[in-house]
């Protein structure tokens, strides 16, 4: 027992460190961060003043860079609830070190697809007429309704289990000004028999309805381009194709987190091998998963011939939009199968090469699903072309930019391991997997 | 109530671009400049296409008038998140540029890429101000717009029919494309009128409508070119 | 407010209302209308006459106070009825233009390099008076030189008047029909324009004639290729080396070596008279020199039949034009036996230098077939009873400088004055307000020509570099701000008279031309202000429409019944007059746009052969004139054929204040602002160009930047580039400079030479490296 005792001082210790402790490294980080995120505001800053007229975007191509953005950002942000959820509900044991790393995903990510959305608004002052006359014929007033859903599902999904954190901060921020801000966001945490009952269950409430909610935020953006009549847009299977390659980029994004976590704050001994081993696998999974949703959406338009979706099936095929297509499917499917499905290299490095690839795939993914279908009209017109300009790249590069420096305040301010999850692990989780296991085997 | 529709002879469409001027001059589009052209932002309500097939020298050339076309199912109409694109009880499918908050779904729904997006603030020389229609307004920047079939017409044409105590008559009401066309290529008029042209028009043999398969029921009908061309 | 709105209404008919923020949305409307203040607006739509083109179409004008707003046709007008081009819709544009000239400006600080400061009206006329007074006394009269457009309203006759009594014979007007002209001054005895009777023919046999696009006249003849198309009682055949709009809306394409259409014509003439498919009581009738005939020393000469049967082998002409025989025998056929069928020419053929003979060719067709001063025929305009100019009164100065030889005199071609070489010196060149054709090739070295020049005065309203070597501009108002008189267009069988008032007050400081005219001749004093009485062209306008007053025929613009009965009622001898008196009937016209008479009489033989034989008379045609010229340079270092061709509408000039117009020129090949050159999709793949590659198309005396867009309308050894196509607007010579295919012709040596190869040029082509748009 006081062993177990000492090792819990010990985890506190561990996980409190990135908190108390900042190296040089972190504000040369946040310094180079910062100043990415300032060029993206200066370009949005330009493109309010001048409107869209500064990006790259024309006839037909009136959908580029932002909603790319939209769509991916969407995506990762599956990471964490989903996953967190779902490993939660199974009652998954390795879960413990990483759900909250991937549930801040989500919560921020949310806010960064938002913006994309905002940035690519024609009259961003007229954004609340969303609400004033919002159709609700229209699936962008679906992904509204949906997301804002999401967002708040996932962020109290993300505060319940920090509550018992935050009251460990709060103890050892007594008195300072830091600790009246955790004192206020504890809400009063004691730690009682009946408060942890209370949590316990609204966590897996949170839980289980987190993963419908997820499962049809994606779903609903898949709608803005399945519910047109457009030419390899309007497809069944758009909705699962969405969701899971959002799973598969929200799984990437969560290992990319996991292994930048691990090495700056010296996190070695949480997370560990085996996390890595496991969301590797599902990586691995999620990648075939993709193969196989890419392979028939793609075969079917081919098979199909409709010449206005062979049009677009060919400008991705060996068309302009080729290189983005075959750069796609090596950096979806062909890097990660191949590194994943062998054990010796599915390493820690491993699995962050394939996690990064992974990443640019699925950017290019959506950016690939975009883009063709709009580059090729019904009617004669000239085929369109896009360029991107400077403020969609500053944009893009400032988004992400800014998305990953809120993510390190995050862990500057909140522990970033579930201290009282790891803790249950041993108290309660070792106990009753050994029970349940038995459970599964025969009566002796 | 009347339902506004359009028929488009192709026989005697001879691309001469009026249709396509007298619109721009009607509805205050700005005209385009080497700029608007290098970056594909110039906006025409009205455009002829060009269908050219075969190899020389036995080349066939189409041209297609193409205004918006009405349609009674309009993909832009659906997707419009505040209801900035509608259509209106006579058919027509309005833009109300006001509330547009220029996301551009709609244009990227319609089929027929007929619908324009104001990249950039329309500009015209202080001279040329002065021809503008004071019945239309100028959009601003970051709005959707296309053909209207001109409704200003008809809310004028309704106004004076109402102040004059008489019901409004179908020659009312014509839209600029089709009041200039020199063939008579155009022709405008109620679609539930049993006596008018178009009426008959559009359920000639010859008839047939932009891709009709995707069923938005255009209200803009063509009638196909004849048997001389085969 | 709704009440106020309609009692509004009720006061002033046709007022609009106005919508200041107006969305399509009804709803809106309402709501905005009761935010916003709204004032009245008063809306006019006022008849006058368009001048974006010689055309003279009927315009209404849409006016909202005082401002124009929007043009339509003028419903009554019997030409265009209600109808306008594009061109004429973008007329708004040449009103209010950032390029106009707001006030007489004269060059300081010398010609090139010089400012320009505005002077008043005073001023300038003065300084035009007293140059004109000194050029006068010191005998050189002869030596004003007046440079302009061939045209049909009342400011062309005031020009000629005023020079006439001025004492100059420099009335030169540029005229791309000459050739035709000339064909028919040879035929039928005077070199007017003959109408072609597009009502009433059947089928249109059309030798590179841009017909439906490129003719003054061509609103008409698209309305009525409109009707007759709906019942399909029209065929066309489009003979000519490109595949233009016209060959596009024609039945059949015949595709032709450039310049070779008089060929193809004698040929299709000689199976004519071989299957005796020809009018031969019409020959024997209305045709001279047809059979063999003899000269005044009593030779024989053989006729236009001997020497196309013998002359003709149709085998050769296959070869020569790369038209099938087949094809020709058909169209010989189909064209002899469709009556009544019209052989087309227009100035086209004039690029060429062969121009002259190919349209004697194809009037020949016209003739053999009796097609000639019969419905659906071509037949005589008839002139307008307006009352005469009053008479003018020469003095010794005058009559002197008139008895000088023109400066275009020396010409041997019938083209276009030697302005760059004139037999006398040109002391004074006066430049007409309407644009000289922009494809007019002595423009290329206008710079040279205009240094040898000590005054140089403009009319333009528009400033461009074109202006740069002018020492004064008087600027001319547009035709919506003045008064106008114009006859029928040439090649109209209507006998109208389209009239229209200022729709606006000129704007700025700019004066009609008319008015400018009667000021100098004032200003001048002597018989040059007696013969110009009138206080100002008003005065003359009204003057001579008090003779179609007294002609008792004819009736204001009328609506298509009235104008049936009035035509009915004429045929039989009637005539009613409509109104009591001539301001009454000044009044009325004004009001409806103008004047016509719907009756046409044909065979009146008289009218239509106005030589003494009063016969069509038949060329023979001799071997020389049918070897024609190849092109000069060689055929390995220039492998391609260039063929320049106008856009349509824009064969006077190139519209370019009116950006609205030049943007649509390029429809059909996706090209709103970019010169561009059409190739054979089989020539491009030879030499690896794509469509939108950005190409240099040169020949022996320059080159030209454009874009490829491959086009299947030529055949792969032509290449084919646009004339006037303008890069930018306001036009300018950083947008002209590597844009201009003029710049592709011969820069020196004779004009008329440059101007009839433009259809016979060698060039080659190669992409500008790493050049795609």
């Amino acid at each position: 027992m006081l062993k177990n005792a000492e090792n819990i001082l010990n985890y506190e210790e561990d996980i409190f460190r990135p908190i108390i402790k900042t190296g040089k490294k972190f504000y040369l980080v946040v310094a180079a961060l910062a100043a990415v995120s300032f060029l993206g505001l200066y370009a949005w800053l330009t493109q309010l003043k001048h409107g869209l007229g500064v990006t790259g975007l024309n006839r037909p191509v009136y959908w580029g860079f932002y909603i790319t953005n939209f769509v991916f950002f969407i995506g990762i942000s599956h990471a964490g609830t989903l996953i967190s959820a779902i490993l939660r509900l199974t009652r998954a044991e390795w879960r413990r070190a990483i759900t909250r790393s991937a549930e801040v995903i989500t919560v921020l990510v949310l806010f960064f697809g938002v913006f994309s959305i905002i940035t690519d608004l024609g009259r961003p002052d007229r954004l609340l007429f969303i609400f004033k006359h919002g159709k609700l014929r229209s699936p962008l007033l679906w992904d509204v309704v949906s997301i804002s859903l999401y967002l708040t599902c996932s962020s109290v999904y993300l505060y319940l289990p920090l509550i018992p954190d935050i009251a460990l901060m709060r103890d050892r921020f007594k008195g300072t000004f830091r600790g009246h801000i955790y004192r206020f966001l504890s809400l009063g945490w004691k730690g009682s028999e009946r408060q942890w009952l209370l949590l316990e269950k609204a966590i897996s409430i949170m839980a289980v309805s987190v993963i419908p909610i997820a499962v049809s935020v994606h779903t609903v953006v898949s709608y803005v381009f399945a519910m047109t009549i457009q030419p390899m847009w309007h497809s069944t299977i758009f909705g699962p194709y969405f969701v899971a390659g959002a799973i598969f980029s929200g799984i990437a994004a969560l290992i990319v987190a996991m292994v930048v976590i691990r090495r700056s704050c010296h996190l070695e001994n949480y997370l560990k091998l085996i996390h890595f081993n496991n969301l590797g696998l599902l990586l691995l999974v999620m990648s075939l998963i993709w193969f196989y949703f890419t392979f028939t959406e793609n075969l079917t338009s081919f098979y199909g011939a409709e010449p206005s979706h062979l049009a677009v099936f060919y400008s991705k095929f060996s068309g302009d939009y080729s290189p983005y297509f075959w750069l796609m499917f090596i950096c979806c499917f062909v890097i990660p199968v191949t590194i994943l499905s062998n054990k010796k290299t599915r390493t820690i490095a491993g699995t962050f090469i394939a996690a990064v690839s992974v990443l640019l795939g699925m950017w290019l993914e959506r950016f690939t699903i975009v883009l063709p279908t709009l580059v090729n009209p019904r009617l004669p017109y000239e085929r369109g072309i896009y360029n991107p300009t400077w403020v969609e790249f500053a944009i893009t590069a400032g988004s992400v930019s800014f998305f990953i420096l809120s993510y390190m305040l995050f862990v500057k301010t909140f522990p970033i391991i579930s201290i009282w999850e790891v803790k249950e692990g041993y108290t309660k989780g070792v106990e009753e997997t050994t029970t349940r296991v038995k459970s599964y085997l025969p009566e002796k | 109530m009347s339902r506004w529709g359009m028929v488009i002879d192709l026989d005697k469409c001879t691309g001469c671009q009026a249709c396509v001027v007298a619109c721009k001059v009607e509805n205050n589009v700005p005209f385009s400049t080497p700029e608007s052209e290098s970056s594909r932002r110039s906006i025409s309500w009205m455009v002829v296409l060009t269908i050219t097939e075969g190899t020389y020298p036995n080349i066939r050339q189409r041209f297609i008038p193409r205004p918006c076309m009405h349609c009674e199912n309009p993909p832009c109409v659906k997707v419009c998140p505040v209801g900035a694109t509608y259509k209106n009880k006579e058919g027509i499918v309005a833009q109300i540029y006001t509330r547009c908050i220029g996301c551009r779904y709609c244009t990227n729904n319609c089929p027929y890429t007929l619908k324009y997006f104001n990249y950039s603030r329309p500009r015209w020389p202080t001279e040329m101000e002065n021809y503008l229609n004071p019945d239309v307004s100028r959009r601003g920047v970051g709005v959707v717009e296309k053909c209207t079939f001109c409704h200003h017409r008809l809310q004028k044409a309704k106004e004076i029919a109402r102040a004059e105590g008489r019901t409004l008559r179908e020659e009312d009401y014509i839209p600029a494309c089709v009041q200039t066309c020199p063939t008579g290529a155009l022709i405008f008029g109620d679609l539930e009128n049993p006596k008018s042209q178009v009426f008959l028009l559009s359920r000639s043999p010859r008839a047939f409508r932009l891709l009709e398969e995707l069923g938005t029921e255009p209200k803009v009908f063509y009638l196909t070119e004849g048997e001389r061309h085969a | 407010m709704a009440i106020k709105r309609r009692d509004f209404l009720k006061l002033v008919a046709g007022a609009t209302l106005p919508w200041p923020l107006a969305d399509c949305s009804s709803r809106n409307i309402s709501r905005m209308n009761l935010q916003s203040s709204w004032e009245p607006r008063l809306e006019t739509w006022v008849p006058t006459v368009c001048g974006a083109c010689p055309g003279n179409c009927g315009l209404l004008v849409r006016k909202i106070d005082n401002r124009v707003v929007k043009v339509e046709g003028n419903p009554l007008h019997p030409s265009n009825r209600g109808k306008i081009c594009g061109r004429g819709q973008a007329g708004v544009q040449l009103l209010y233009n950032p390029t106009r000239i707001k006030a007489p400006l004269l060059k300081v600080g010398g010609r090139r390099a010089g400012k320009w400061r505005e002077i008043s009206w005073e001023e300038a006329l003065s300084i035009v008076a007293s140059k004109l007074t000194e050029l006068r006394n010191s005998g050189k009269a002869h030596s004003v030189v007046y440079l302009g457009p061939e045209g049909h309203q009342v400011a062309d006759e005031l020009i000629s008047r005023f020079l006439r009594v001025y004492g100059s014979p420099n009335d030169i007007r540029i005229d791309l029909w000459k050739a035709l002209k000339q064909a028919y001054s040879l035929t039928l005895g005077s070199s007017d324009l003959m109408a072609f009777d597009f009502e009433n023919c059947k089928y249109i046999l059309s030798f590179s004639s841009q017909f439906l696009t490129n003719w003054p006249t061509s609103v008409e003849i698209q309305r009525i290729y409109g009707e007759k198309r709906s019942k399909a009682e029209l065929k066309i055949v489009q003979v000519e080396p490109r595949f233009s709009l016209c060959a596009s809306r024609a039945d059949r394409w015949v595709p032709i070596r450039p310049g070779k259409e008089g060929l193809l014509a004698l040929g299709i003439a000689s199976v004519i008279l071989k299957e005796q498919l020809y009018d031969k009581n019409y020959l024997d009738r209305f045709a001279a020199r047809f059979e063999d005939w003899f000269n005044e020393q009593g030779e024989k000469i053989p006729g236009f039949k001997t020497t196309a049967l013998n002359l003709i082998r149709l085998e050769d002409v296959s070869e020569e034009t790369a038209v099938p025989l087949k094809t020709i025998i058909e169209i010989a056929r189909e064209f002899a036996s469709t009556r009544p069928a019209l052989a087309l020419a227009d100035y086209n053929l004039s690029y060429h230098p062969q121009g002259v003979f190919n349209s004697l060719c194809v009037l020949a067709l016209n003739a053999l077939i009796g097609n000639i001063d019969l419905p659906g025929g071509i037949a005589r305009p008839r002139p307008a009873p307006l009352r005469p100019w009053l008479t003018e009164n020469l003095d010794a100065i005058a009559e002197k400088g008139l008895r000088m030889p023109r400066v275009d005199e020396e010409a041997k071609d019938w083209l276009m004055p030697p302005l760059d070489n004139p037999p006398y010196e040109i002391d004074c060149l006066l430049i007409s307000p309407q644009p000289l054709p922009g494809n007019f090739p002595f423009l290329e070295n206008w710079e040279e020509i205009s240094q040898k020049i000590p005054l140089i005065i403009s009319f333009q309203p528009y400033l461009d570099e074109r202006n740069e070597h002018v020492d004064l501009i008087l600027p001319d108002t547009t035709y919506f701000e003045k008064w106008q008189l114009a006859t029928s267009p040439s090649l109209s069988m209507k006998t109208m008279v389209s009239v229209g008032m200022p729709v606006v007050k000129p704007l700025y400081q700019s004066r009609p031309l008319e008015d400018i005219l009667i000021s100098l001749a004032k200003k001048i004093g002597g018989l040059m202000a007696a013969n110009f009485p009138w206080e100002n062209h008003q005065e003359v306008i009204i003057d001579r429409l008090a003779g179609l007053f007294e002609a008792e025929r004819g009736a204001v613009f009328l609506s298509s019944q009235e104008e049936f009965q009035l035509k009915i009622l004429e045929e039989r001898g009637w005539w009613l007059s409509q109104h009591k008196n001539l301001d009454d009937f000044i009044a009325d016209l004004f009001k409806s746009g103008g004047w016509h008479d719907p009756v046409y009489h044909f065979q009146i033989r008289s009218n239509t052969y106005q030589n003494p034989q009063r016969r069509f008379i038949f060329f023979s045609a001799s071997e020389n004139l049918i070897k024609q010229t190849e092109p000069q340079a060689s055929e390995s270092d220039y492998p391609f054929q260039l063929f320049l061709y106008d856009l349509p509408f824009t064969s006077n000039n190139s519209g370019a204040p009116m950006p609205f117009f030049q943007e649509t020129l390029g429809f059909r090949f996706n090209s709103e602002w970019r010169i561009w050159v059409e190739i054979n999709p089989e020539t491009a793949k030879e030499l690896k160009i794509k469509e939108n590659d950005l190409v240099w198309v040169e020949s022996p005396y320059g080159k030209v930047m454009a874009v490829a867009k491959l086009f299947p309308g030529l055949e792969p050894w032509l290449l084919a580039i646009p004339l006037n196509k303008e890069t930018a607007f306001p036009a300018n010579k950083e947008s002209r400079k590597i844009s201009d295919p003029l710049a592709l012709l011969p820069n020196s040596g004779s004009i008329q030479k440059n101007f009839s190869v433009r259809q016979n040029l060698r060039v080659r082509i190669y992409k500008e490296k790493g050049g795609t748009s």
